[in-house]
């Protein structure tokens, strides 16, 4: 057996080991079941694909990044090093192409399509939208680790789908998804290829060639010369349909209410796309408001998180949703400047309202962490409101939601959050 | 326990007052709860004549139009250590825990039950005894308060509704005055009702007693420490201390009886999205709901505007009454009784050595003179420490505040105001005050590691 004869190889048994071990550390880290907090965040954003996108889309460069750098130097390295040192969805779906080995379609003549997806995605990301970001490998895994420790229910068990669908392809065809399809493996060959000349003068192929391991990237055509041309034009293709899409959505996305995103999130249709869906913000937000959305705002924001105030509020001592997203979708917070973030702002049912109903209740106005609430007498003789009624403070309420969790009337209740964005001083 | 009343308080107090023993010992109980260990007492049919002499004082008299108060001497009702002015939520933990402390302590009282507008104005929730202290919620409402509330528990239908974690609970307004009375009298407390603390009397910048007015007339009560828990700031307002006055709403509790007679399809009647809620709010008895009415803003120290509000109150509340009983149809549906006080939410607060503020509570600050711990109304917000400073007023000695009146921002009046607020800030004040009288010093000055080390031995809650 050729697979028997190179797992006894020195070699093939040193790179199994090191396989094993970052897939035992992706999964310790995703777990975030270290004391470390920015374990949780380590995976995702070690991707030098998520970090491309969401350094172009959002104009930053945060320290974050340089997690991506070891991930970069072992690409440029090695060819593909990577995918085959060190990715746990790599591991997954070379193990899994075991099943059915050599029984898969042949993938010679399948285009690059990770490139494409890599390409169109740091395009639109230029424009603000990294369209096709959550396709990352490394975003999939991070999500699908994080489905124990997240509220039961169909939007948790979403999060592992991408990966589940990524490991039905590598056992349908073989090598399909590594060798074809992954944005981030697209990444590295476009490096490897673009890096060329500053490595010796030697004619280096556009996609991976036949690998180490047959059973992963098996029938992955070499194109040889001619490469190095052939990634400018995808290069300039691939951003150019990334971009005219990123216009495109924007346009489609105008003028629809969105949901209630987290404090700090971006502008909604730039947010949809920076969001990996890996679900931290969901896992870690303590007042359990962020859910991941089933398609209530529309499909560009399926599984992305909303926020739902039934159960609780957004805390004014907690910013962890910043602190756990890995792409900036929603930004990393200081306490004070979170308090000043505006994720809506709540509005006043007076025929609901117990209090302009006649009885004293005064909850929203106790509940609000910003005191944003305040009670206001009707005007003498006026036949409605007839009795003292909440009014909410615009320049204080960043819509965290307290007044609405905890409004005693029935659901939808008197005091309600609509969605928004901002500061506070953007209402003064 | 020996009575803290002796006998000789007692012949002093007549002799004092030159009232008859038996007005007296009616006016002052045994504390011990013993019979009167007074002398001869008349029966009340008995009739006596009364020598006019021996109540004449000099009488305010018209003077070019103006009304001139005479300077007199007055007798002294009693001595004491600590004196407790007003008897609601923050007069009653501080008087039990400064007798507790071993202080001799009176407490006086303008009605003839303790509770104030816990129960007196029938505000039967209690809110706040708990909060966030960390991710773990806590009662913050122990000592004294959490002893009243866990001895109401005991009780048959004393305290019920309570909320996951037994957070806020209702109560019921006659075993609420009940527990305080016992728990009054074990501490050994004097007990002085219907006496209303009207004036300090001073020594220099130092308070050292009240004038209290009662059916005796004007007589001093004298102490070492006063505790100002008036609600309305009463007696450090009269002393000159630095304070403001807010205008809040004043409502009027009411409470309906027969309510679970009324049927589910005489509930419909009423319409609107919950018809159950316009029958008010659970009590311990399934007969009795209580029904809260928040009022217009209004000045709770003008007397005009108390009057107008308690007629125009009971008004709307006899109509609100009236409809309700024609839209169910029931006949057994009643108003069962409108508080006796005014629902007085806020009026003076002291400007004392330390403003708590609402952004102090928000990003709780660990003071190192905490006293107590507020809590959160709903039970989900931070714990927030209360310190020693909020009580002292910013130069008049020989007083600390308790309760609503104590100082604190706009913001966090809503958050002082209450029930577990007033408990635990009385607390702390009757436990201030016991150490100064201990410690031979003024107010401001008393030990603070000592004070929280007598809190924490009184089972008070002082954060974690």
């Amino acid at each position: 057996m050729a697979d028997a004869a190179a797992s006894r190889s020195p070699r093939s048994r040193l790179r199994l080991a090191v396989r094993v071990v970052a897939l035992a550390a992706a999964v310790v880290l995703a777990a975030g079941v270290l004391p470390w907090p920015d374990a949780m965040v380590a995976v995702p954003a070690a991707s030098p694909f998520v970090a491309a996108a969401s350094a172009l889309a959002t104009r930053t460069l945060p320290a974050l990044a340089l997690v991506t750098v070891p991930v970069l130097v072992v690409a440029l390295a090695v060819r593909r090093g990577f995918c085959r040192w060190a990715c746990p969805v790599g591991l997954a779906c070379e193990t899994l192409g075991r099943v059915r080995r050599g029984k898969g379609p042949r993938l010679a003549r399948w285009p690059a399509v990770g490139q494409w997806i890599l390409l169109i995605t740091l395009g639109g990301a230029c424009l603000g939208y990294p369209l096709l970001v959550w396709l990352d490998p490394l975003a999939m895994f991070a999500a699908a680790v994080g489905v124990p420790f997240r509220a039961p229910g169909w939007a948790a068990y979403l999060a592992a789908a991408p990966l589940a669908a990524v490991l039905a392809v590598s056992v349908l065809a073989p090598g399909a998804w590594c060798g074809r399809l992954c944005p981030l493996g697209g990444l590295q060959d476009i490096l490897t290829t673009a890096t060329r000349g500053l490595r010796r003068r030697r004619p280096t192929p556009a996609v991976a060639e036949v690998p180490s391991d047959p059973a992963a990237f098996d029938g992955v055509r070499a194109d040889g010369a001619g490469a190095g041309r052939a990634v400018g034009r995808r290069i300039f293709l691939g951003a150019g349909v990334g971009g005219v899409a990123a216009l495109v959505t924007e346009a489609a996305g105008r003028g629809n209410a969105p949901p209630i995103r987290p404090p700090g999130a971006a502008e909604e249709d730039r947010f949809v796309g920076l969001c990996v869906r890996c679900g931290n913000c969901v896992r870690v937000c303590p007042s359990g408001i962020l859910k991941a959305d089933l398609g209530g705002a529309g499909v560009a924001g399926f599984l992305a998180p909303r926020a739902d105030f039934s159960a609780g509020w957004c805390r004014d001592d907690c910013a962890a949703c910043g602190e756990v997203c890995p792409t900036g979708a929603i930004a990393r917070l200081a306490l004070d400047r979170k308090r000043q973030r505006v994720m809506g702002i709540a509005v006043v049912n007076l025929d609901m309202c117990v209090l302009a109903g006649g009885q004293e209740c005064s909850v929203c106005t106790a509940a609000c962490p910003y005191r944003a609430v305040e009670v206001v007498e009707p005007e003498p003789g006026a036949a409605f409101p007839a009795y003292p009624y909440p009014r909410v403070i615009a320049g204080a309420c960043t819509g965290c939601g307290a007044c609405e969790s905890e409004c005693p009337t029935a659901p939808p209740r008197a005091i309600r959050v609509m969605p928004g964005r901002g500061t506070l001083a953007d209402r003064v | 326990m020996t009575p803290r009343f002796t006998r000789r308080d007692l012949m002093r107090l007549l002799g004092a007052a030159g009232f008859g023993a038996a007005v007296s010992s009616t006016v002052v109980p045994e504390a011990s709860g013993d019979p009167p260990a007074a002398a001869p007492a008349a029966t009340p049919r008995e009739r006596q004549p009364i020598d006019p002499t021996t109540t004449a004082h000099p009488l305010p008299r018209l003077s070019g139009g103006r009304v001139i108060q005479p300077e007199r001497t007055l007798p002294v009702l009693h001595e004491t250590d600590v004196l407790v002015a007003g008897g609601g939520a923050a007069g009653f933990a501080a008087a039990v825990a400064a007798a507790r402390a071993g202080a001799r302590t009176a407490i006086v009282e303008r009605y003839g039950y303790f509770g104030g507008l816990w129960t007196g104005g029938l505000v039967l929730l209690v809110i706040s005894t708990h909060a966030l202290q960390g991710d773990q919620r806590v009662q913050v409402v122990r000592g004294v308060g959490g002893e009243l509330l866990d001895r109401l528990g005991r009780l048959d239908r004393g305290i019920i509704n309570y909320a996951p974690d037994r957070i806020n609970p209702t109560v019921d307004p006659e075993a609420t005055k009940f527990v305080m009375d016992e728990m009054t009298r074990e501490a050994g407390v004097t007990v002085l009702l219907h006496c209303w603390a009207v004036d300090p009397v001073m020594d220099g910048r130092e308070v050292r007693g009240v004038v209290v007015e009662s059916k005796a007339g004007r007589q001093a009560v004298l102490a070492k420490v006063v505790v100002d828990a008036t609600g309305d700031g009463d007696v450090f307002a009269a002393a000159g201390a630095e304070h403001e006055q807010v205008l809040h709403a004043i409502g009027l509790v009411h409470r309906l009886g027969n309510v679970d007679r009324v049927t589910a399809a005489e509930l419909e009647r009423i319409g609107g999205k919950n018809p159950r809620r316009a029958l008010g709010a659970a009590t311990p008895h399934p007969s009795v709901t209580w029904v809260n009415l928040r009022g217009p803003s209004a000045d709770a120290l003008d007397v005009a505007d108390l009057s107008r509000l308690e007629l125009d109150h009971r008004r709307a509340i006899w109509q609100r009454v009236r409809k309700l009983r024609e839209q169910t149809g029931n006949a057994d549906l009643f108003l069962l009784d409108v508080a006796p006080q005014l629902g007085v939410r806020t009026s003076r607060l002291l400007a004392g050595t330390h403003c708590l503020t609402f952004d102090e509570t928000r990003q709780p600050r660990a003071f190192p003179d905490a006293v107590a711990v507020g809590g959160a109304q709903n039970g989900k917000r931070p714990a927030w420490p209360i310190p020693f400073g909020v009580l002292v007023p910013k130069q008049l000695d020989g007083l600390l505040a308790a309760g609503r009146c104590v100082c604190v921002d706009n913001r966090l009046i809503e958050d002082m105001r209450l029930i577990g607020s007033c408990l635990t800030t009385g607390h702390a004040a009757g436990a201030a005050a016991a150490i100064a009288v201990r410690q031979g010093c003024r107010p401001r000055d008393v030990d603070v590691p000592a004070l929280r080390k007598l809190l924490a031995d009184q089972g008070a809650y002082l954060g974690a």
